[in-house]
């Protein structure tokens, strides 16, 4: 079954301001999507609001199937949010692409073994020893890709993800991102501006004015992997 | 700005240094034991002390132990204590000169209303440190090496068990604080009578045991030798001791009352010695 | 006189070594005292310092600001408050609690209690908004992802912990008043050298001084040492 995010009359206000006000935006899987807009007019909190990190002023947000247990606290394990620049945690590479999955009660030995395959997936076999923090920023990003792989996300938010990098990391996250669409995950990428990795995607948002428009261009002709 | 706060701090000190020091008062240090001051004798006389010989004294109330301690170290320029034995050690080795005695109060046994160790009116100290021992009664001792604890200690030297039970507490605190441990506790205590009532207002203790010779308290005054240390104030600790000896400072410790109650009374005449 | 201060010195020197039982009892007394203290507050203390650091409320800056001028108050008064309280005639009289250790405990709860929430706030707030979300994002829910923080800033949680430990270890009012200084029992450290210099006993307060010394000595270069190795990992 195939993971749907609806998000109905999203507001978000901060203070007298309204940021944006969003009457529908759906979002299926295998569908990949580039929203823009220009710098302050609230992609990263209507990525974060979509993503369950922000709570929005009014509105709704239904992903279905809901995967939550009744009691629990956790957002949905499907829906994962990636920072423009990572935060890593402390501890090694490796630690940090094992994060999800020791929370998932998995047996150490498949632990072992996923990590080691993200570890390939995102070619950062050379540094799973290595402490997180001393990563380039491309490095960073790749790891924050792995970390979320590993557990097999349905819809991937990405903040800005080659901001600030150079371009043959730009191309090495791309290449990843290609990757996560080619499985079947839906990604959302948010960019104020074109470049090789929002090519990957099918569809335009343009976030303006507080309300957010479907530019159609015929990227599925790019898009054809 | 801050040139403007270090100006005025500057002009502020001044000030004041000015007002010391135009005043020429001599300043006299006193170590004396917490009792004595607690009962708000020298509050009483030190005033008429320092009106008719434009003197200030600084009164350090300590335990007797620190009290001569600070003599001998000549932080202080004269002495009142509570503590014969400690006292006779401090003149024979030469830390201070020309003992005086003074007053004496004394001692009294209070403890709980409940008196579990059935000591209320005894004549003889020793047989009722002996029931409280008995008894395994809460007792709280000073335990602060103060003349008081001392007391204690020879009264308690008395007894043929000593002071080896479990309810026997040592807090090394002062008098009122001890008094008011007692209380909470419900326990027997040693005091001076001038603390005690001082505080017995406060408290639900009751007084159960005076009046045996051997609660008597002497104090004396000792000058710190000034041969010993530079900078003391030799005439004032002088004219001070000469003051509470003279016949205007036994009349106001004789006529000290606390609740009504005589409290101190002079023994300037007969020198009390006891060594 | 010049020689008076050496001399105490080497004096307390000897004490120590030469393992005066009486010495060690208090020793004893203060460490198992503060230990539970910092023990008992820490955990609670920590998390009102998330809730701080992360939550944001109507008031917050009220309630911050009167954990900072709590931590201010001085530990007499937070004694008498206690005093007041355990009294046998106080509220909490019928509990008996005071001049026990589990009143000094409690007295040394409340000292380090302001100390940790503000510490630990700190601590939290200079943990990176995005370490939460990405910790939520990826799968834990509220409590792991509370755990994930703590682990992030354990450094500065555990200065934290360590500076609430010198603040009870070394405190002298509230021990004294709530504790009532009773030899073998509630006799600590800082109450035992306020006796011994009141008794003019100096050499045992200095050696008592000594062990609070060295233990802060110990402590700091544990802290700096854990903290140095951190950072390579």
């Amino acid at each position: 079954m195939g993971l749907e995010l609806t998000a109905s009359n999203i507001v978000k206000r901060f203070g007298e301001r309204e940021l944006f006000s969003i009457e529908q935006l759906q979002v299926q899987e295998g569908e990949s999507l580039h929203l823009s807009g220009d710098n302050g007019v609230g992609k990263t909190t209507l990525m974060k609001i979509l993503a369950g990190l922000d709570k929005p002023c009014a509105g709704r947000i239904n992903v279905t199937p809901n995967m939550k247990g009744r009691w629990s606290t956790s957002l949905h394990p499907k829906v994962i949010y990636l920072h423009q620049t990572p935060y890593v945690f402390s501890g090694s590479v490796k630690d940090n692409i094992a994060y999800g999955l020791k929370l998932k009660g998995i047996s150490r030995g498949q632990i072992k073994r996923t990590v080691q395959s993200a570890l390939e997936w995102a070619r950062l076999e050379e540094f799973a020893d290595h402490a997180a923090h001393s990563l380039s920023g491309g490095e960073k990003q790749r790891l924050a890709l792995a970390r979320a792989w590993v557990l097999t996300p349905g819809l991937l938010f990405l903040d800005e993800p080659t901001a600030n990098l150079d371009k043959q990391s730009v191309d090495s996250v791309t290449e990843l991102v290609r990757k996560m669409v080619d499985g079947g995950a839906a990604v959302m990428i948010s960019s104020h501006q074109t470049n090789p990795l929002t090519e990957v995607c099918q569809r335009s948002l343009l976030l303006a004015d507080g309300k957010v428009s479907e530019s159609q261009f015929p990227k599925e002709m790019l898009f054809d992997a | 700005m801050k040139k403007w706060i270090s100006g005025a701090l500057t002009v502020a000190l001044m000030t004041v240094s000015a007002a010391v020091f135009s005043a020429e008062e001599k300043i006299i240090r006193l170590a004396t034991t917490t009792s004595t001051y607690n009962s708000g004798l020298l509050d009483k006389l030190l005033p008429e002390f320092e009106k008719t010989h434009n003197a200030k004294v600084q009164v350090i109330a300590v335990g007797t132990g620190k009290a001569l301690r600070m003599g001998q170290a000549g932080d202080v320029d004269v002495v009142m204590t509570h503590a014969p034995k400690s006292e006779k050690a401090f003149v024979d080795g030469g830390f201070g000169v020309h003992p005086k005695s003074v007053m004496y109060n004394d001692f009294v046994i209070v403890g709980p209303a409940e008196d579990p160790a059935q000591i209320q009116g005894a004549a003889d100290v020793t047989k009722a440190l002996q029931a409280i021992a008995a008894t395994d009664s809460q007792f709280i001792s000073r335990g602060d090496d103060s003349g008081t604890h001392k007391k204690e200690l020879s009264l308690w030297a008395t007894t043929s068990a000593g002071k080896q039970f479990s309810n026997y507490k040592e807090v090394g605190q002062g008098m009122g604080k001890v008094l008011q441990m007692a209380d909470e506790l419900k326990g027997y205590t040693m005091t001076d009578r001038g603390t005690w009532l001082a505080y017995e207002s406060r408290l639900q203790l009751k007084l159960l045991v005076e009046g045996d010779k051997r609660l008597f308290n002497p104090y004396q005054i000792i000058q710190v030798n000034p041969e010993l240390h530079k900078g003391l104030n030799v005439e004032g600790a002088k004219e001070l001791s000469d003051w509470f000896v003279s016949s205007k400072g036994q009349q106001m410790i004789n006529d000290f009352r606390i609740n009504e109650k005589a409290l101190f009374h002079g023994s300037a005449n007969p020198q009390v010695v006891e060594k | 006189m010049q020689d008076n201060l050496l001399e105490t010195s080497m004096l307390s020197l000897q004490l120590l070594f030469s393992l005066d039982a009486e010495l060690w009892d208090i020793i004893g007394v203060s460490f198992r005292v503060s230990i539970t203290a910092i023990l008992i507050a820490t955990l609670p203390a920590i998390l009102v310092g998330f809730f701080l650091a992360m939550v944001d409320f109507k008031g917050r800056w009220m309630v911050i600001a009167l954990f900072n001028a709590l931590m201010a108050v001085p530990t007499v008064v937070v004694g008498l408050t206690l005093y007041l309280l355990l009294s046998r005639s106080g509220p909490l009289g019928d509990l008996h609690l005071l001049f026990t250790q589990p009143a000094m405990i409690i007295g040394q709860v409340a000292l380090a209690f302001p100390l940790l929430v503000c510490m630990s706030h700190s601590a939290f707030q200079s943990i990176d908004k995005r370490a939460w979300e990405t910790a939520r994002t990826l799968g834990a829910n509220c409590f792991f992802a509370v755990t994930t923080i703590m682990k992030e800033a354990r450094f500065a949680l555990l200065a934290a912990v360590l500076a609430g430990f010198g603040r009870i270890i070394s405190e002298v009012g509230c021990s004294m008043m709530i504790g009532g200084n009773i030899m073998s029992y509630t006799r600590n450290i800082p109450t035992a050298i306020a006796l011994e210099t009141s008794k003019g006993m100096f050499a045992q307060g200095i050696a008592l001084g000594l062990v609070l010394l060295i233990l802060a000595l110990l402590l700091n270069f544990t802290l700096a040492s854990i903290r140095g190795k951190g950072r390579l990992v």
